[in-house]
């Protein structure tokens, strides 16, 4: 009785063996490679600016305290404090080691000072790890050196950095869920809207719907917030934009996914895939680099790491949208290139006809 | 908008298919067909399995591209019915009318029409995933008819209907056929639509096999069989 259900199962297998491959052969292979992007629990691999106190402090002097700095971060050389002191407000940097002249000069007292921002909570407890390991090695100059650490204002709890954070991963929840299944639920009324209207005009429908609906998330989210006493600026309207941005990017893509696949389970799975990769990759918590220089450059290709960092820096830190130029500009290139993308799906489903 | 003049009389709107050729990777469904389906006429489309009704109504639509030939529409809406029941499974019987009757330019006396029409009142306001296969059926049927298009095509309409349901779209589709309007329907329940056909059109290996206008009702089934076997 057993045999002719498992002689099915093997028919169905030769039926499906694309999807099955995708789903457990390449899909958990991913999984197993994806481990090795987790390379150490030291912050190693953080970027951190190393940057002169004052006009006498000497390029060898940098060199050697980035030298010093280099097994707990990834140094990288700006030419003032100011430079520095931007680039830590765009997280292109997570802290600022300020390098006091005189560390060859025997008994100069020299300070090496590392500036955090306080509202990149998850790098605040381990960025003492670079201090600690520059005071142990302090001793190889000649001068006294101090090391002392210094957070900058706004700080920040760890719940208000997940809210502001989870504001862009809950849209892309949503994205890659929700709104798939729920075209999927009516694909059948697919034909029937092409003959009397257009998949152009559902799909208008269908981004007015989702608008709303992201915004309900977003103010029931906001509501919670306002209740627990966070202080996150959701309401700014530049972090609206980069939500509906963001948000609206991630529909594209995973709408032409749905479109591409014809709204089959391979495409759910495609689109959940998706979703876990961007949730892996994007550094949603911790700093880049945190695990590992793999999972930094991988950080830089995602639009959801850039529209966190924007959230992150206007709702939480009070900065102006303006400091994220670049990042918006990137944002506004990758929603375009989403539609592009979801139009050719769309072109594309409709050519293949209904029984293609 | 493609119209025929026959003299001074007024044009009158077909669907035309001039040609017309579809294969799918190397299997021609539809194979050089020519055909016309002119105002007030209810037209029976008609072959076995696989002949390529539902492919010829897929180009008619739209929904499809034929590999050659040409296919020539009138502007405006087309009414159309789907093997597989096309409708927001989510939404009431009432509001499925709603949304594609406000598509069109019919009236709400028109809408009350086709629900009654085709017996659809008594479960107006039940979500459509819910209803059975026929009543989905007739939800469809009721969106091919309410934006009183003139040209309707309905892919086999009778399949998981009962007796008293078949023969209310029967009557509906003989009813709305007429004038100016016409009906296109595929199906393989050649009995039941017999006596209200005005033309018939045989498909058989993606050819045309036969069509004409069917004069004596008699002959209706024995053509059929004729060029369907």
């Amino acid at each position: 009785m057993v045999a002719p259900l498992f002689e099915k199962e093997l028919f169905w297998l030769r039926r499906n063996w694309r999807a099955v491959a995708v789903v457990f052969l390449l899909a958990p292979a991913l999984f197993g490679v994806a481990t090795a992007t987790f390379d150490r629990t030291v912050p190693q691999d953080v970027p951190v600016a190393v940057a002169p106190a004052d006009d006498a402090v000497t390029e060898d002097e940098l060199q050697a305290v980035a030298g010093l700095a280099r097994t707990v971060s990834a140094p990288r050389s700006y030419d003032s404090p100011d430079a520095a002191r931007t680039a830590l407000r765009r997280e292109r940097v997570y802290g600022v080691l300020s390098v006091g002249h005189g560390l060859y000069e025997p008994g100069a007292n020299v300070t090496l000072s590392l500036a955090v921002d306080g509202g990149m909570v998850t790098y605040v407890e381990p960025s003492l790890v670079v201090t600690g390991t520059l005071r142990d090695r302090a001793g190889v100059f000649p001068s006294t050196v101090t090391v002392e650490r210094r957070i900058l204002a706004p700080e920040r709890t760890l719940p208000e950095f997940l809210f502001a954070t989870g504001l862009v991963y809950l849209l892309a929840v949503y994205a890659f869920t929700y709104v798939p299944y729920h075209l999927a639920r009516e694909r059948r009324v697919f034909d029937r809207v092409r003959v009397e209207s257009s998949l152009w005009a559902l799909l208008v429908a269908k981004a007015g719907l989702f608008a709303a609906l992201g915004a309900a998330a977003v103010a029931s989210m906001s509501l919670a917030g306002v209740a627990l006493g966070y202080r996150v600026g959701v309401a700014d309207p530049a972090v609206l934009g980069v939500l509906a941005l963001t948000g609206g990017a991630l529909v594209a893509v995973s709408l032409g996914v749905s479109f591409l696949t014809r709204f089959s389970v391979a495409g759910r799975f495609a689109n959940v895939a998706l979703l876990g990769g961007i949730v892996a990759f994007s550094n949603p918590v911790y700093p880049t680099g945190f695990f590992s220089a793999v999972r930094r450059s991988i950080a830089g290709w995602s639009p959801v790491y850039h529209a966190t960092v924007v959230v992150r820096g206007v709702a939480l830190k009070g900065l102006s949208p303006a400091t994220f130029a670049d990042r918006l500009l990137l944002l506004a290139g990758v929603a375009l290139v989403s539609l592009c993308w979801l139009a050719a799906a769309v072109v594309a489903f409709e050519r293949r006809g209904r029984d293609g | 908008m493609d119209e025929r003049t026959d003299g001074d009389r007024e044009p009158v709107p077909e669907i035309r298919l001039d040609g017309v050729t579809r294969r799918y990777d190397g299997v021609v469904a539809l194979s050089g067909v020519d055909l016309r389906l002119t105002a007030g006429d209810l037209h029976a489309l008609v072959g076995p399995n696989g002949s390529g009704k539902s492919t010829l109504l897929s180009l008619v639509l739209g929904l499809d591209r034929p590999t050659a030939g040409t296919i020539t529409r009138p502007d405006g809406r087309i009414g159309c019915g789907f093997q597989t029941p096309s409708v927001y499974p989510d939404l009431t019987v009432d509001e499925n009318l709603r949304v594609f009757a406000a598509m069109g330019d019919a009236g709400e006396s028109w809408t009350e029409t086709v629900r009654a029409g085709l017996g659809l009142d008594a479960v107006r306001s039940r979500v459509v995933a819910g209803l059975s296969g026929g009543y989905q059926r007739l939800v469809d049927l009721a969106l091919a008819f309410v934006g009183r298009p003139q040209f309707v095509l309905l892919d086999e309409p009778l399949d998981e209907l009962d007796d008293a349901a078949r023969d209310r779209v029967v009557e509906f589709a003989a009813d709305y056929a007429g004038g100016e309007r016409t009906v296109l329907v595929s199906t393989h329940h050649v009995d039941a639509f017999g006596p209200a056909v005005d033309r018939l059109t045989v498909l058989a290996d993606g050819r045309v096999a036969f069509d004409e206008r069917v004069d004596e009702r008699t002959e209706y089934l024995s053509l059929y069989r004729e060029f369907s076997e």
